[in-house]
């Protein structure tokens, strides 16, 4: 199949001219943001999608990677291309460190491994005074100049194109066939010859180099790194937008990454969002009239009486509030909501997605999006194009 | 030279003794059966000689040498291929994907040069394909390569299971219960295909059976396990009217 | 003083057995790892607030408090675990992850990034001194709680109808629901006390230093777990157990002179201590090999 020339022009003008036509330069530090969380993505997908293996401390991979290139650069005086090699490197190595502690504990034990290893990073290696400047964190600037992040938009997208390129060839060689055969079935894939322990310690390691790469981006993008940056709260937001991305599926991972980064610029350019979420008096009743009514309608296609008595009372009462009528005891309190900032939005809609995506879709956006990607590589558009081992999202090893 | 010989094998799980003092060969090009109840310690034993299961005591030794202690993808490089009692595929993969990771040990290039691209593994890449398609059209698969083998009916998956236990060029192939779940005219297909590729390929063979049938027209030296140890052996029609034999498997009443 | 970190330990490891309670609830009876326990308790404290600073008795909103923390349990069992009952356990285990989010979402929003005092059912801070250690009221009701809490919950899984049905439904539950049990109610059931136990740990510790979004999250958590893994996790005595030991070990790690120069020493000793414990021994310290 040879790939379309027009969409694939047109994927590119989306990216690389759209951007500078629409937003001000000031934006295209979200941008940036926007494509070090894709990196972030595919660092994840690789451990999650392609190992097998969950990882809930992944802001520690990120963190880590953020503090050698800003520590690389500021003290040891190296160009900023050094720093990232730095910090792609001791990502890779931290990661097989941890990978070295998944041969011997699986499943939710390595879950809360993980767990425990983020929250450990964030308080006590990223507080070494020498190298992350303690609590106070540690300058890392911006390669393109203070402030200049148009070209330094450039710079992530160039990263971005060579982790999805290493990505894919992985798949398509040797590796990902083992990797995926591992995740399935260890016993068979070592039956077939492959080392599992040595892939599966590869695996950690490709995904701490993406997942370092992507630190040092976040750094200097940011133009300083504090311990702070890297909760625990950060970690599980990254793996919910994997996991809604698709795992497995680059295309819907960057997707949703990148959309998970930019929502503040996103709520700026949908007319009326952004007042309406400053005004939760008036948006919480329609929300809550919305959820009614999608509760009333399960009810009844359900049979779930209970589902239908609650929604009529959701129904009922944003109804009554809406109006010009007067609700006492519920109005006032309303009228003291603080408005809604666009990252706590994040915080509540990505939730809500993945527990949409794990019990609908589990193929999640890569699902949606595939016959697109089909027919740009050169297929036949068919919207039936939902093939093998979609149903399984975190799977064998657990 | 036997190709693989099993010298007093123990297994313990607590206090179950598996398998006691068994000891077994396979001489090259033999086709050798083990045979015996349900729970009689065969694939206790199959995962010793695999490597899936450390023996308590006994030594492991693949032509001559001693693979006791070696884990189990190198003894798959070393040349011995298994199947599984309940397929060994992978399952999400296509029926092309699973014969192309089944040649992961030949294919020719090291890890990092996939990741990276180079453009040996671009080479070496089509060469595997080109082997794939090569085994598949030998095995009558081509029409299902690109399914996905864990929802192919159960019979096919069997055969796309040994189409990728043959990709790793094995020198002895370990079958556990090979005809599980096939018909009477299914299994003696099966045994002609299996006598065929040994003329063909040169292979020794060693397989848990429960076809008696089977196991008496292809096997060339057969053992039969009872609780764990080596009950009888010999060649098919001795063992199967071996007194020892019929009672392990009909009951005491039965001798 | 070694005995002074002792008695700071098991005090503050008693928090931790409250948490480490309900996670082993969920597990032992469902095999998910609750990544929302901490939630519970911080959505609870956030009610008592909104009650309190509302003119709304102390008593009566902590019981608010509790029935929003219950609430909410019941919700998350219906709306995001109940679906995903034959998902495998990774999988529920980033839809709960999903719900604590969400929780912190809603918490940033009604309360800000604010820390915020909050009373305490017991204000008397000096009644007991032991070795140089005042222990508040407040640290002793929580002490007490957990121990009548870690004791009732075995007496109900040993002894009760309703606790050997909901052992019965995680091991069999095809098998439990021909004996005539409901085995959906069951999940419910089992959620809801979570969520409750989830609440009064947050009503209870929220007071001690102040609570913020996501506070018994960053705070209790994973010190939560590991006194889950150290007690075996399915032994309810054994999470209480294991909550002092991590307690007591955090403040040992804490006034130890030669780990003066480690940052974060008590999250350290959490993580060094997880994984010894799972290296040395998977199934806990007071668990019983599988």
């Amino acid at each position: 199949m040879t790939p379309r020339v027009a969409p694939l022009l047109a994927l590119a003008a989306v990216v690389l001219v759209l951007p500078r036509l629409v937003f001000d330069s000031a934006d295209f530090a979200l941008l940036s943001l926007a494509v070090v969380y894709a990196i972030v993505g595919l660092s994840l997908n690789v451990l999650i999608g392609y190992a097998g293996t969950i990882s809930l401390g992944h802001q520690a991979f990120v963190g880590i990677g953020a503090f050698t290139s800003a520590y690389v650069v500021t003290e040891l005086r190296q160009p900023f291309i050094v720093g990232v090699l730095a910090a792609a490197a001791l990502g890779g190595a931290q990661a097989m460190i941890l990978g070295g502690l998944a041969l011997r504990v699986t499943g939710l034990y390595f879950a809360l491994v993980t767990l425990s290893y983020g929250v450990f990073a964030q308080d006590t290696l990223f507080g070494i005074k020498a190298i992350t400047g303690g609590g106070a964190g540690r300058a890392a600037p911006t390669p393109t100049g203070d402030g200049n992040f148009v070209p330094y938009y450039y710079i992530c997208l160039a990263f971005l194109g060579l982790v999805l390129w290493l990505d894919w060839r992985m798949m398509r060689s040797k590796t990902g066939r083992a990797l995926t055969a591992l995740r399935q079935d260890p016993r068979v894939a070592a039956s077939l010859g492959i080392p599992v322990k040595a892939y599966l310690l590869l695996g950690f390691a490709v995904s701490g180099v993406f997942a370092g790469i992507a630190g040092a981006l976040f750094a200097h993008g940011n133009g300083f790194v504090v311990s702070n940056d890297f909760s625990l709260q950060l970690g599980i937001l990254f793996v919910l937008m994997t996991v809604v991305g698709g795992l497995r599926s680059r295309t819907g991972i960057v997707v949703s990454a990148a959309l998970t980064a930019v929502v503040p610029l996103i709520i700026r350019e949908i007319p009326g969002l952004e007042s309406a979420l400053a005004r939760p008096e008036r948006t919480v009743p329609v929300v809550v009239l919305v959820a009614g009514l999608v509760a009333v309608g399960v009810g009844v296609l359900r049979g779930g009486r209970a589902a239908q008595v609650v929604g009529v009372a959701m129904v009922a009462l944003s109804a009554a509030v809406l109006s010009p009528l007067h609700v006492p005891g519920v109005e006032p309190q309303l009228e003291q909501l603080p408005a809604l900032d666009p990252s706590m939005l994040r915080l509540i809609v990505l939730p809500a997605l993945v527990v949409m995506t794990l019990r609908t879709a589990p193929g999640g956006l890569g699902q949606q999006l595939r016959p697109v990607v089909r027919w740009v590589c050169g297929g036949r558009f068919s919207l039936d194009a939902g093939p093998g081992d979609l149903r399984e999202v975190v799977d064998a090893r657990a | 030279m036997p190709v693989l010989e099993a010298d007093g094998i123990s297994v313990r799980f607590g206090g179950v003794q598996a398998v006691r003092d068994v000891s077994v060969h396979v001489g090259e090009w033999e086709v050798v059966g083990i045979i015996g109840p349900n729970g009689a310690g065969k694939t206790t034993l199959f995962n010793v000689l695999t490597g899936f299961q450390r023996p308590n005591t006994g030594r492991v030794r693949f032509e001559g040498d001693d693979i006791t202690g070696e884990p189990v993808h190198r003894r798959a490089a070393l040349g011995m291929g298994r199947t599984f009692q309940n397929v060994g595929l992978v399952k999400a993969a296509t029926v092309l994907d699973n014969l192309l990771t089944a040649q992961h040990m030949t294919v020719g290039y090291g890890a990092v040069a996939g990741i990276v691209g180079s453009s040996l593994a671009f080479e070496r890449e089509r060469a595997v394909r080109d082997e794939a398609a090569r085994l598949l059209e030998l095995l009558g698969l081509l029409p299902v390569a690109d399914l996905v083998a864990g929802r192919l009916p159960y019979g096919l998956r069997k055969q796309v299971e040994l189409a990728t236990v043959l990709a790793t060029h094995p020198k002895v192939l370990l079958l556990d219960e090979p005809t599980s779940g096939m018909g009477p005219e299914e299994a003696e297909a099966f045994g002609e295909r299996l006598l065929a590729l040994r003329r063909e390929l040169g292979l020794s063979v060693l397989m848990i059976e429960h076809h008696v049938p089977l196991v008496a027209a292809v096997c060339d030296y057969v053992y039969c396990m009872n609780f764990g140890e080596l009950l009888v052996e010999g060649k098919p029609d001795d063992v199967r009217s071996h007194p020892e034999v019929v009672r392990a498997y009909l009951g005491d009443e039965a001798a | 003083m070694t005995a002074q970190a002792l008695v700071i330990g098991i005090i503050t490891g008693a928090a931790y057995g409250l948490v480490a309670l309900g996670l082993v609830l969920v597990y032992k009876s469902s095999g998910v790892l609750n990544f929302a326990q901490g939630e519970f308790g911080t959505v609870a404290v956030y009610a008592l607030w909104l009650g309190t600073t509302h003119g709304i008795p102390y008593v009566l909103a902590v019981l608010i408090a509790l029935g929003v923390a219950a609430v909410f349990g019941f919700v998350t069992e219906r709306v995001v675990v109940r679906p995903l009952a034959d998902a495998p356990r990774v999988t529920v285990l980033v839809a709960t992850a999903g719900v604590a989010l969400l929780a912190v979402g809603l918490e940033l929003w009604i309360g800000q990034a604010q820390i915020r005092p909050i009373a305490p059912a017991l204000r008397r801070q000096d009644r007991l001194r032991i070795l140089n250690v005042y222990i508040s009221d407040q640290r002793l009701l929580i002490i007490l709680t957990v121990v009548v809490v870690a004791l009732v919950l075995r007496w109900v899984f040993t002894r009760t109808f309703l606790g050997l049905a909901v052992l019965a439904a995680s091991e069999e539950p095809t098998g439990t629901r021909l004996m005539g049990v409901r085995v959906e109610r069951l999940s419910s059931a089992v959620w809801v006390l979570a969520a409750l136990l989830g609440g009064v740990a947050g009503v209870l510790t929220g007071p001690l230093s102040g609570f913020g979004p996501g506070f018994l999250t960053s705070s209790a958590l994973v010190a939560g777990f590991t006194a889950a893994v150290i007690g075996g996790f399915t032994s309810l005595p054994g999470a209480f157990l294991g909550g002092v030991v991590v307690g007591v070990i955090q403040s040992l790690a804490t006034s130890a002179s030669w780990l003066a120069d480690v940052p974060g020493p008590q999250t350290a000793a959490l993580f060094v201590l997880l994984v010894v414990i799972l290296l040395a021994r998977p199934q806990g310290i007071l668990g019983r090999a599988s």
